[in-house]
């Protein structure tokens, strides 16, 4: 049986880290900046299994935390979608160019 | 085999499941609610309680008996919590009493609360108050017991703020919060402590976190070399015990709790001194181990003792400047506690116990009795309206009540009675404080006089309640047709009378006269018995001198001429005449103790924020400064690139056309296609240095002074824009972790 080396998985979570953080920096839209933000959190949750097995063979907790971390990802998204409805509900618009009131 | 024991962490999870279930399901269903919340919660788990207690008392010779649970709870680290049972038998005596005020309380609430559209979440929070005091008396932990303080705390906050829906405007939600933040002051400590204790000795559990071993080795230990551990720990842990005893200068909570619905007030003031001296007790062996940093050479005192031999005595003097009925027994109650914990101070366990279980039931009883005073002057002011403000509790509009609220008269007056220990052999509060001032004088006679002086206060506080309610004529519209038929009321109160009256024979003092047969029931429960055993005559007697005294004097000022309307408060008179109306406002305003608090803790908040902003907007003027210095710098190049260089070139430009002119006038004259050559030679020069300068020289000015530009004017952090946000951060943790990297972990 060919094992793949854990450097792969770190490549790939790296990469999907970049991406996520480059929807959350440069995307208008108040929800893709959700996706970038979930993309981040699940980059780090493939590390986390990833290292899991490397570091710890027969132990779980690589896993438990990761379990928890899906969790935690699917409730920060709900938050976030109910945050982006309400803007919606208030402002029109979720194109984070025109929520800028904080500006001084 | 299975023992009754085993299950006794049954007792806090059946209002814990009243609680869940009533918040979660039975809301809008308040019939259900209410059955839940008295059958489920309070019906189990009194029964439960008692037949614990009855165990105990069979079993009293092997408590306490601990019981593990679970093996491991929780992990810290490489450490594994285990969590378990613990009875003993402070624990199983205050888990009965609270059990049964618990009880009563959901009963009457049952009742009173019919048409209130607050019923389910009083309940619900009710419960979960109670399951937090049963889950601190249970479970054999000191996390656990925090915990149960939280929770009560929460719960405690929740029911006051019930109890100011609606009045918002007032601002009185403001009291409901300071309830909430002191006892945030009491958690502090009790976690601090608990800290310590912990890194001491690795265990948080009763038995080895109080146990010898432990304590051997905080006699040791020191914090840094200059504090004794052991010492630090027993004051963070007094300080626990301050706030939740409402000791002072902690002792104005208290009063506010009673603005919860219903008889929520009662449980609350039950929950929170039972808490309170439980850590008291179950802590003994710290205080013990560390009695030298605790005590006060000056005095000779222990710490605990002057805590509660201060609030004893100023509490019992706020209480009688009080106009509000409830805010007098709650600060009458909080000068009781203040005895017991003092006579605790003293090391007279058994005392102190019993005189915290007479407490609670007479203070219970006082409460449920000024409630009915306050439901039928309701009454009587939906009889007689007028505009007038009015306020069901104030005492200076009572008066008279004898006549239409006969049964409240009986029960608040055995219950200011047993409050203060009258007439002897009676009421369980003779017992109990006889019983205290008997080891106190045994001990430090200064002590005896002091406490037997707030006694006879506290005696005078509770007749003149008792008069300026029941005696003479009525001071208002409301009082004249003051009326209150409650039925379930007056059979419950009955009920406590009873206790409060029978309580006393549990803990019959040893060679008491004429009574010497009877065992003491208390003291072969405990386990302990208290130092001084002989019958002294001195010391009871002069107990009942002082408190006769006050039943004297408050029969003087009050009784003897009651009241009319408007008159002010004899007590007040009198003490102005006596040029001391400053004490009297010290006590009306329980000694200004808010206003300390207020202004060194909230004021001392508000200015470290307002030196932080300070400093805040310095750095902003900083960077705004880097900003308009890097705007003047670009603009200087800008002004560098038009004036000087181009000038230089078209210098060059100029001196090269005059230079071709001299060549053609030579070429005219003398040389011809030389100086036709030369002439061209020199304009392409000219031109080429246009073509250098336009292409080369100004776009890389411009691009420097742009760049400064843009260095000094678009660096405005401030854009409001999420995103830019978010980039500074992520930048900051890039250098960040550059840094970390290559610094420290040098990779």
């Amino acid at each position: 049986m060919t094992t793949v080396h854990p450097s792969w998985f770190l490549a790939l979570a790296a990469t999907l880290f970049c991406i996520g953080l480059y929807g959350a920096l440069a995307r208008r839209s108040a929800v893709a900046v959700l996706m970038g933000i979930f993309l981040m959190l699940d980059a780090v949750i493939l590390n986390l299994v990833a290292f899991g097995r490397a570091l710890e063979a027969a132990g779980m907790g690589g896993q438990v935390l990761a379990v928890l971390l899906i969790l935690v990802a699917a409730a920060e998204t709900a938050l976030g979608l109910a945050l982006v409805a309400t803007l919606w509900q208030r402002y029109s618009t979720t194109s984070l160019d025109d929520l800028n009131s904080l500006k001084e | 085999m299975p023992t009754l024991f085993d299950f006794a962490w049954l007792i806090p999870l059946f209002p814990l499941l009243a609680f869940v279930a009533i918040s979660l399901f039975a809301h809008p269903n308040r019939t259900l609610s209410e059955q839940l919340a008295i059958y489920l919660g309070a019906v189990i788990s009194f029964v439960l309680a008692f037949l614990v207690l009855l165990s105990a008392v069979v079993v009293s010779g092997e408590l306490p008996i601990e019981i593990p649970l679970l093996d491991r709870w929780f992990s810290l680290g490489l450490n594994r919590e285990p969590i378990g049972i613990s009875i003993d038998p402070v624990g199983a005596a205050l888990l009965l009493t609270l059990a049964l005020i618990y009880l009563i309380i959901s009963i009457y609430s049952k009742e009173a609360l019919r048409d209130d559209a607050r019923f389910s979440r009083f309940f619900a929070l009710l419960s979960l108050l109670a399951a937090g005091a049963f889950a601190m008396l249970v479970f054999d932990n000191l996390l656990v017991l925090l915990i149960a303080w939280e929770i009560m705390d929460v719960c405690i906050y929740l029911l006051t703020g019930l109890g100011h829906e609606g009045r918002e405007e007032e601002g009185g939600s403001n009291g409901s919060l300071k309830t909430f933040l002191i006892a945030q002051v009491g958690n502090l400590c009790l976690l601090l402590g608990l800290a310590l204790l912990y890194a001491q000795g690795s265990s948080l559990a009763y038995g080895e976190a109080f146990g010898a071993a432990n304590m051997e080795a905080l006699r040791q230990s020191t914090l840094s070399g200059d504090f004794p551990t052991g010492g630090v720990i027993a004051w963070l842990f007094l300080g626990a015990v301050i706030a939740r005893c409402a000791q002072v200068p902690l002792h104005t909570w208290l009063p506010e709790a009673n603005e919860a619905p219903a008889g929520a007030g009662a449980l609350i003031h039950a929950t929170a001194i039972a808490s309170g001296a439980f850590l008291l007790m179950r802590a003994l062996p710290v205080f013990d181990a560390t009695a030298a940093s605790l005590s006060i050479p000056s005095l000779g005192l222990s710490g605990i003792t002057l805590v509660g031999t201060l609030t004893a005595v100023l509490t019992s003097l706020a209480a009688l400047a009080q106009r509000d009925i409830r805010h007098a027994v709650s600060l009458s109650a909080a000068s009781q506690a203040g005895t017991a914990i003092a006579a605790l101070g003293i090391g007279a366990q058994v005392a102190a116990l019993f005189h915290i279980l007479t407490t609670l039931s007479s203070i219970t009883l006082l409460l449920l009795a000024a409630e009915w005073v306050a439901r039928g002057m309701a009454r009587g002011r939906q009889e007689a309206p007028s505009d007038e403000p009015f306020d069901a509790h104030d005492m200076a509009a009572m008066g008279g009540l004898y006549d239409r609220l006969p049964a409240a008269f009986w029960t608040f007056f055995i219950g200011g009675l047993a409050l203060s220990g009258l007439p002897p052999l009676l009421v369980s509060g003779f017992w109990s404080k006889d019983a205290l001032l008997a080891q106190v004088w045994a001990s430090n006679p200064t002590l005896f006089w002091i406490l037997a002086c707030s006694g006879g206060l506290t005696t005078f506080g509770a007749m003149r309640q008792v008069s300026l309610v029941f005696v003479g004529a009525p001071r208002s519209q409301a009082a004249s047709r003051a009326a209150a038929h409650i039925p379930t009321l007056a059979t419950l109160l009955i009920l406590l009378c009873i206790l409060v009256m029978g309580l006393g024979w549990i803990g019959i003092p040893a060679h008491f006269p004429a009574l010497e047969g009877l065992p003491n029931l208390l003291e072969s429960f405990l386990g302990a018995q208290d130092t001084a055993r002989d019958f002294l005559w001195d010391s009871r007697m002069l107990g009942l001198a002082f408190s006769t005294l006050g039943l004297i004097a408050a029969f003087v000022f009050y009784a003897w001429a009651p009241l009319r309307a408007g008159e002010p408060d004899r007590l007040e008179q009198a003490m102005r005449r006596m040029w001391l109306g400053w004490l009297y406002q010290l006590m009306r305003n329980r000694f200004y103790a808010d206003a300390l608090v207020g202004s060194i803790l909230a004021r001392g908040a508000v200015l470290l924020a307002g030196g932080l902003a300070a400093i805040e907007n310095g750095l902003n003027l900083l960077t705004d400064g880097l900003a308009f210095l890097a705007q003047r710098v670009c603009t200087g190049g800008q002004w560098l690139d038009v004036h000087v260089l181009s000038e230089l070139t078209h210098l060059a430009g100029r001196a090269g056309e005059r230079l071709s002119h001299a060549g053609n006038l030579f070429e005219q004259h003398l040389l011809g296609q030389l100086s036709g050559l030369a002439h061209g030679g020199t304009l392409a020069l000219a031109r080429l240095g246009d073509l250098f300068e336009r292409a080369v020289l100004a776009p890389a000015v411009d691009g420097a002074g742009r760049l400064v530009r843009v260095a000094g004017l678009g660096f405005r952090p401030r854009t409001g824009r999420v995103q830019n946000y978010l980039l500074l951060a992520c930048a900051a943790v890039a250098v960040l972790a550059a840094v970390f990297l290559f610094l420290f972990l040098q990779v």
